[in-house]
């Protein structure tokens, strides 16, 4: 805070949040001093106004990274930067105003016992914001009308219960809007959600974004969001991101095996689009027994001698096409 | 219609006529939540079946194993198999009827296995149970074999079958459970969402499966599920259900090259496709209706984004477009070019 006039120089190339080398590990109980490497060196910008899929399967560390970054998870090593800023000498309160999260399902975030007007004034006086009475009242309307509960009073004294899960995720978003973040981490945000309703909820994101210049970051498995949605996408392997690009670069000419993997099984709805599946036999190896050397060799189709002893640590750059990388020996950096 | 139902062509497994399924509501009315609805799966074929949560196609699979719920009930439809030992009426079969059918002959895979699986008995145990079932006098001996038989089938290590439920993953419960639907030799497997819980490697693993198993052992599947895109990985033909009613029907490759139902086509557009178009496409507004209260003239009519006056004064008949395609919409066949 004390450099504020020397952040201003910068903020328009200070990434929001940068990560570096993240390390977060899980004692594993009687195990002897095991643990489970959920982070195992995560590397990651956030651009400021910028939608980053953060892409993997259960088990990946995909939530554990989003929870990390507002420091609802307490980590082992590496560093995360807001603003350029340690996150640990941040003021984590202000932190978490400006950035909100957003879950898979909406009970999770929600007060079963709280009306949906009390659950979108509860953060207004958590953080003091607005005049209490009309003022905050006023405020919690606006954000129930611009996530699409239209009109507000219809649903301001209605429980959880009484919803649908369509309508639960848009009072979620509500709540986290109502103290105008400049960023939503959206874990999952429509996977529990019925197909029509997907959309609906996608687009209040997309226009919240759009009209407030949100930055975003969606954290799904689902390919197809992210490249509908998202401008930069990163995949996550076992703790650790192996490929991070344009949503052009990484989905449109994937380098790395494992995102290859991933693109060729992702059901398409144009029979003719099919290419050759790449189906991975197996499951996601466990945290605690990280394979040595690269980390997806024992799944790679493509894996050699080096990919058995050498960890390809550093994500290399795909050569010719800017900020695309891959940690893998047979791209050359 | 009786005890001579006409013969169906030996092509044809299963044979759905005008099935509707309903409940008496407080005041005695009978509202149906699945009305009129008539396919027919072929042997050895995937069919689809697809729809937004309540449009009935679950109500429909759980009709064709004879397990609605007690509060349930089928106004009118017959339902026929046509069972490699003769015709079956499920239909017409009581419950102690049905257990002769269910399993034997039309099994089911359900979208949660942990809730289908009994959590504190060996998985062994379970599928030995249904084995026994309907071969009481099988051995011991037997019944291990045909156990480590049906795990090879769905890829593990027979050893494991001595687990219980919680000691197997997401996936390999879902194998497990695809283990169990096969055990007493069905012709016709039903999937109701079974990939709806697991990520993209582990849903790839468990189609190809079901896609190996229907070639390896003959099998017919009826696969459910919203996800049109997985719809169109596994299947030969789909339905499509809207509030009840089957909305369109056709082959997979017709259908999702030119839906000619509005709903078909914004469904289709739901699910962004990697390499497609980098947007959202609209989205449906609204809700589906309440089955109590549906719409006098198209049920779609309120949330279409291509409706006109006749849709709401007049509710449009599912037409035959061509041998394998029909649409329930007044427009249908669209001019080629306007199916967005």
């Amino acid at each position: 805070m004390a450099d504020r006039e020397h952040d201003v120089s910068t903020t328009a190339t200070t990434p929001l949040f940068e990560v570096r080398d993240l390390q977060v590990h899980f004692p594993i109980r009687r195990s002897g001093g095991q643990v489970a490497r959920a982070l195992d060196g995560v590397d990651l910008e956030w651009r400021r106004g910028e939608v980053l899929g953060i892409v993997g399967e259960s088990g990946c560390g995909k939530s554990t990274l989003g929870r990390a970054l507002l420091g609802l998870q307490a980590t082992t090593s590496g560093e995360i930067l807001v603003d350029g800023e340690p996150l640990e000498d941040a003021d984590l309160r202000a932190v978490r105003r400006r950035v909100q999260m957003v879950f898979q399902d909406p009970y999770q975030s929600l007060n079963p016992r709280q009306t949906v007007g009390a659950q979108v004034l509860e953060p207004l006086a958590i953080h003091g914001i607005g005049a209490r009475g009309a003022d905050r009242i006023a405020r919690g309307v606006a954000v129930l009308e611009a996530a699409g509960l239209r009109p507000a009073a219809r649903f301001w004294d209605r429980y959880p219960h009484e919803l649908s899960g369509g309508q639960r995720q848009r009072v979620v978003i509500a709540a986290a809007m109502a103290l105008q973040p400049e960023a939503l981490i959206c874990d999952e945000p429509v996977s529990a959600l019925d197909v029509s309703v997907r959309a609906q909820v996608l687009h209040v994101l997309m226009t919240l974004k759009r009209e407030r210049g949100l930055s975003l970051i969606f954290i799904t498995h689902d390919l197809g969001l992210a490249w509908a949605l998202c401008d930069r996408i990163a995949v996550m392997y076992l703790g650790r991101m192996v490929e991070t690009g344009t949503a052009e670069q990484v989905i449109g000419d994937p380098r790395h095996p494992y995102t290859k993997a991933l693109l060729s099984v992702v059901p398409s709805p144009f029979p003719r689009d099919r290419v050759r599946r790449e189906i991975l036999a197996g499951e996601l190896p466990d945290a605690s027994r990280i394979p040595t050397g690269c980390r997806f060799h024992p799944r790679c189709p493509a894996a050699f001698d080096r990919c058995r002893s050498d960890d390809p640590r550093t994500l290399a750059a795909v050569a010719g096409a800017d900020g695309h990388r891959a940690a893998c020996w047979l791209v050359d950096g | 219609m009786s005890a001579s139902a006409p013969d169906l062509p030996a092509d044809v497994l299963l044979d759905v006529r005008d099935l509707a399924v309903a409940y008496r509501n407080g005041r005695g009315e009978e509202v149906r939540i699945v009305d009129g609805v008539s396919f027919q799966v072929r042997r050895g074929e995937a069919f689809g079946l697809a729809g937004e949560s309540g449009c009935g196609k679950t109500t429909t699979a759980l009709a064709l194993l004879g397990l609605l719920p007690t509060s349930l009930y089928r106004p009118t439809g017959e339902i026929l198999l046509n069972a490699a030992d003769g015709l079956v009426s499920i239909h017409k079969r009581t419950e102690r009827g049905m257990q002769q059918v269910r399993w034997a002959k039309v099994s089911m895979v359900f979208q949660g296995a942990m809730n289908a699986l009994d959590p504190v008995m060996r998985v062994s145990n379970q599928i030995g149970e249904a084995i026994r079932l309907h071969e009481p006098g099988i051995d011991r001996r037997g019944v291990e074999e045909r156990i480590a038989e049906l795990f090879g089938y769905v890829g593990i290590a027979a050893a494991r079958s001595r687990q219980y439920p919680h000691e197997f993953s997401g996936g390999m419960r879902q194998r497990v459970m695809i283990a169990l639907a096969l055990a007493c030799k069905p012709e016709l497997v039903i999937g109701d969402e079974p990939t709806t819980a697991l990520d993209v490697m582990m849903q790839a693993q468990i189609l190809q499966l079901l896609e190996d198993l229907r070639r390896d052992l003959g099998l017919s599947l009826i696969l459910i599920t919203h996800d049109l895109s997985v719809l169109a990985e596994t299947c030969d033909r789909v339905a499509i259900m809207y509030a009840g009613e089957i909305a369109e029907i056709g082959t997979v490759r017709d259908l999702y090259a030119k839906p000619e139902h509005p709903y078909t086509q914004r469904l289709l557009a739901a699910f962004p496709a990697v390499g497609g178009p980098r947007q959202l496409a609209p989205a449906i507004g609204g809700v589906p209706p309440d089955p109590a209260d549906q719409p006098t003239g198209c049920r779609f009519a309120p949330r279409c984004h291509r409706v006109q006056d006749i849709c709401a004064a007049q509710a449009p008949a599912l037409r035959a477009l061509d041998d394998e395609r029909a649409a329930r919409c007044h427009f249908a066949p669209w001019p080629t070019g306007s199916t967005t």
